[in-house]
């Protein structure tokens, strides 16, 4: 008995010491891989940042980049809470703390599904430094001895510097620097306790703990990181008490963040990106200087939010799709200064943190009778018409060879009968607008939007006249500007110079435009659309109080599942989409169809207001061959003493040359042929 | 009961070990031995362990991407000191391959545009309209800007808003790097002087027989030839006027070879010495040219 346990001890021995020996041949083999730790640590941490400006000299975006902040310039009350909460016997252990280890073995073995971390603050940031996400026991055995050889090579202070300054703490921020400008617009120096407390809690689930989304799960955390500030001694039940009790006041989500021009933004870096490649964008320290107003921005946003407020209680939300909410209607707005092309402001959707969709530039819908002014201006340069022209708005039906005929309707299912066509752009009419199209072709008025600036595809059939072929709010604002510019195109752009770290110049915008339609014809379409706003169908511009010059056009697409505004001024051009992201129509309660003027043109008019209040008020400069002449708005003719309010309508030479021009005796004209 | 040393021993030993492991247990526990030798170990071989992870990974990256950077804005950089260097037209030309632009200031485009042969000049842009220009004061500096059928002149304001673009095509391109620095061929390589090749004494013999407002407008600006160190071996005088001027290219020898200059003389002045040259009356049929010794390359 005795020599069979003597034999058991000794083969025990002999099997621990295997164990060991095999033990130390895996260390080893760990060992070669693991990877050399940089030496100063702080090496890690800079980088430099990739800043992105607005025109108006605020600072966008900061991308990647950071500085190293030392410890005696961050608050001690940060460095108290998130050692308490984090790894309260920081001081003592050298890299791992070997109670807790054991704690959380036997936790985690007999704890019943619960999982308990003992990760020090060390193997934290070698964690952070060196390895990825993914939990398996060979990772967290290299993370430990990464952490010794960190303890040994390195001081305390050294270490706790470099992990306060790499930590995530949510909303893009990275190191406690950040953190403390994101959340609390101040250095870090000067976070109180009830900040620092709120901060620390952060980094253990930054999107969980987020304050901007919850913020009582925030508060909550707080709560425990104060606790184990307690039971560390270092601060008392009252200072806890206290700070829990102090309110917060976070940081609005403004300008630094990507809430704010987040959209914009985002386009910047895909064009940044194609152009130089991700790693230099972000990883390179560049100076970004875009052409973002952001004074405008924030009208823009603003409009947009004041905008789908009014609407929300208003519209009757389409059914929701199963296990999930009704959809929410969305917006977007884009603005273009006219004589450069330079992008001034863009709102791409409801909230950039609720989906980064940008419908201003990514979103392909039709613009209804927003498309109209190009049918016009093919059909004033292909076909010889002019604004006093007269079409009949009747039922029509267009031959399609191989399909049913088309037949649009008005969109009040009315017909007027005979009008002129500055009267018909105004009122929107569907009828003479086929009209149109039949008389100049479909290639015509593709290749006069083309010049204006549509890039979308656009399909060749006779209804493209009613905008059935989809656009993006940002073509139609840049398309539209070419008829506020006088007929000269400007490529929409969002950055004007690109710097490097050291400020020499890698590429800069030159502002050029390109004649690509008639300044005479051009401005015939533009005094046109000032109807569509001082008498047509977006009257209600000049009722919500925008008295500036402007021209614009409405869009409502069948069914009413998109709703237009696309309208400028001699600065300006903005165009306004609303609609829901699914095919779902836009309608209030009551059942009734919400139209462009409706939905859209209230957001854009309530943009320009405050976009331009600044301004000097300025005219659309008027072509020297054009003349104005009053006619009637049905016959074309000068209007009778008896017979009602004539239109102006603004001609080029030899255009009706038999009607007298503004001011003169209109005794010996004749009247206009009508239009077929 | 007997008493056996052996196992007592034994027993004594089991309990040294235990107390040894107990004690080095404890040890570790207070003075965490085990991972200060692990770790000196550790920071010992750092230098011979790998640079992986993320850390390092991301350091690559950042420093792949500066030196990127670091390229572009060096090479433009360089593109722009020579260009603000440049004495010519050409001079900017000869820096620049298709796809690259340098900036310059408004004055120096002037002082460049001055040096431009006049027909040249005048088919780019009109004095008084770069005069105008000049004196609205908004136009600030020049971009120039090479692509593979010519080059694009931007007349900037400060706001880099274009006032006024023109292009320039390949053939007063190349006529421009010519007149510059030369170019290293042979008269016969260019076709439009093919036939009117001559000797080069035989020419500056027969403009000096000419009256001097004659000889000015064969050569309004003589001392670009005197300035050449080579000796010129043979002159060719284009066919073709361009704005009221006529190319003539010069051949000189040089040490590396033959190169040929080219500058632009009036074209009635540039046909009466041609008259001559070839022993007919100004206006009358062309006499034969050359003598084969006269067309022979040097």
């Amino acid at each position: 008995m005795r020599r069979t346990l003597r034999l058991l001890l000794h083969l025990g021995l002999l099997l621990a010491g295997v164990v060991a020996a095999a033990g130390w041949v895996y260390v080893f083999l760990v060992l070669r891989d693991l990877p050399r730790v940089p030496e100063p640590l702080s090496r890690i941490i800079e980088t430099p940042a990739t800043e992105i400006y607005a025109a108006s000299g605020e600072r966008l975006l900061v991308l990647g980049g950071r500085e190293l902040v030392p410890l005696h310039r961050i608050s001690p009350h940060f460095l108290q809470a998130v050692i308490a909460v984090e790894d309260h016997r920081f001081w003592e252990h050298r890299g791992i703390d070997k109670l807790r280890l054991v704690k959380a073995f036997w936790v985690n073995l007999f704890g019943r599904g619960r999982l308990e971390g003992a990760s020090t603050i060390t193997q934290q940031l070698a964690k952070n430094l060196f390895f990825t996400f993914r939990r398996t026991f060979e990772r967290k055995f290299r993370e430990m001895l990464v952490a010794l050889h960190i303890e040994a090579r390195f001081g305390k202070s050294e270490i706790l510097e470099a992990y306060v300054n790499q930590i995530a703490f949510g909303v893009g921020a990275l190191g406690i620097e950040q953190a403390a400008r994101s959340f609390f617009g101040k250095p870090a120096s000067q976070l109180t306790l009830a900040e620092a407390s709120l901060l620390a809690g952060l980094p253990k689930s930054p999107t969980r703990y987020n304050p901007y989304r919850s913020f009582e799960r925030a508060k909550e955390r707080q709560r425990t990181v104060l606790r184990r500030m307690v039971a560390t001694g270092a601060i008392t039940e009252a200072q806890a008490e206290e700070a829990f009790r102090t309110p917060l006041s976070l940081r609005p989500r403004s300008r630094e963040t990507p809430a704010s021009g987040g959209y914009f933004v985002d386009w910047v870096l895909k064009e940044l990106e194609d152009r130089y490649g991700s790693d230099v964008v972000h990883h390179a320290g560049l100076k970004v200087f875009t052409t973002l107003d952001a004074r405008m921005q924030a009208c823009a946003e603003e409009a947009v939010a004041a905008g789908l407020a009014r609407l929300d209680p208003l519209l009757k939300p389409p059914p929701a799709a199963e296990g999930e909410s009704p959809p929410r209607v969305q917006a977007a707005l884009v603005a273009v200064e006219v004589h450069s092309g330079a992008v001034r402001a863009m709102v791409g959707g409801r909230d950039y943190a609720e989906s980064e969709f940008n419908r201003a530039v990514q979103n392909n819908r039709q613009p209804g009778s927003g498309f109209k002014p190009f049918v016009y201006y093919a059909a004033f340069e292909k076909a010889g018409l002019h604004p006093a022209s007269v079409f009949v708005d009747q039922r029509v039906s267009i031959p399609i060879p191989g399909q049913p005929s088309w037949t649009p309707r008005n969109f009040s299912g009315e017909y007027e009968g005979p009008m002129i066509l500055k009267r018909a752009l105004a009122q929107s009419v569907n009828s003479i607008a086929a009209q149109l199209a039949q008389r100049v072709g479909a290639p015509a008025i593709i290749d006069a939007a083309r010049r204006c600036g549509i890039k979308s595809p656009l399909t060749a059939v006779p209804s493209i006249a009613l905008g059935t072929s989809g656009v993006s709010p940002l073509e139609m604002a840049s398309a539209f500007a070419t008829f506020a510019s006088g007929g000269t195109r400007h490529e929409p752009f969002v950055v004007r110079r690109v710097e490097d770290s050291s400020g020499r110049v890698l590429e800069e915008r030159l502002i050029g435009g390109r004649r690509t339609i008639d300044a005479a014809i051009a401005f015939q379409v533009v005094d046109m659309m000032r109807a569509v706003i001082r008498e047509g169908t977006g009257r209600v511009i000049l009722q919500l109080g925008f008295q500036a010059p402007a021209a614009g056009k409405t869009g409502t697409t069948d069914d009413h599942l998109d709703a237009w505004f696309t309208g400028f001024t001699p600065t300006l051009s903005a165009s306004v989409w609303v609609g829901y992201d699914r095919a779902a129509p836009l309608r209030d309660v009551h059942g009734r169809g919400l139209t462009g003027g409706r939905a859209a043109a209230p957001l854009w008019a309530e943009f320009m207001k405050r976009a331009t209040e600044d301004e000097p008020r300025r005219e659309f400069p008027i072509p020297p061959d054009i003349r104005f002449v009053t006619v009637a708005p049905t016959t074309g003719e000068p209007p009778a003493p008896w017979g009602g309010r004539g239109m102006e309508v603004a001609l080029r030479p030899g255009q009706a040359s038999f009607l007298a021009p503004r001011g003169e005796d209109p005794t010996t004209v004749v009247p206009l042929g009508a239009g077929p | 009961m007997s008493f056996s040393p052996l196992r007592s021993r034994g027993s004594l030993s089991g309990v040294l070990f235990a107390a040894v492991l107990a004690a080095l247990g404890v040890s570790e526990f207070r003075l965490h031995w085990v991972e200060s030798l692990l770790g000196a170990y550790l920071a010992s071989t750092n230098a011979e362990r790998p640079e992986s992870g993320m850390i390092w990974e991301q350091g690559r990256r950042t420093q792949s991407a500066l030196s990127v950077v670091e390229q572009m804005a060096g090479d433009r950089e360089a593109q722009q000191r020579r260009a603000r260097n440049a004495g010519s037209l050409g001079e900017v030309l000869a820096v620049l391959a298709p796809g690259q632009a340098v900036m310059l200031s408004a004055e120096h485009f002037r002082e460049l545009y001055q040096r431009l042969p006049p027909a040249l000049a005048q088919e780019l842009i009109s004095p008084f309209e770069l005069l105008r220009l000049a004196g609205e004061g908004r136009w600030s500096r020049t971009y120039l800007e090479r692509s593979s059928d010519g080059l694009m002149i931007y007349l900037l304001e400060p706001g880099n808003q274009v006032l006024r673009q023109f292009r320039l095509s390949d053939a007063p391109l190349a006529l421009v790097a010519r007149r510059s620095e030369g170019v290293e061929q042979t008269l016969e390589h260019n076709p439009a002087f093919r036939g009117r090749i001559y000797a080069a004494e035989r020419f500056f013999a027969v403009l000096a027989e000419m009256g001097d407002e004659e000889r000015r407008g064969v050569l309004p600006q003589p001392e670009r030839l005197l300035g050449v160190a080579a000796q010129i071996v043979r002159v060719g005088v284009s066919d073709e006027a361009l704005g009221g001027f006529v190319e003539l290219g010069f051949e000189i020898r040089t040490p590396s070879g033959p190169r040929v200059l080219s500058l632009q003389g009036q074209d009635w002045a540039v046909w009466r010495l041609r008259a001559r040259m070839e022993g007919r009356r100004e206006g009358g049929a062309a006499a034969p040219l050359l003598s084969p010794a006269d067309s022979r390359g040097p």
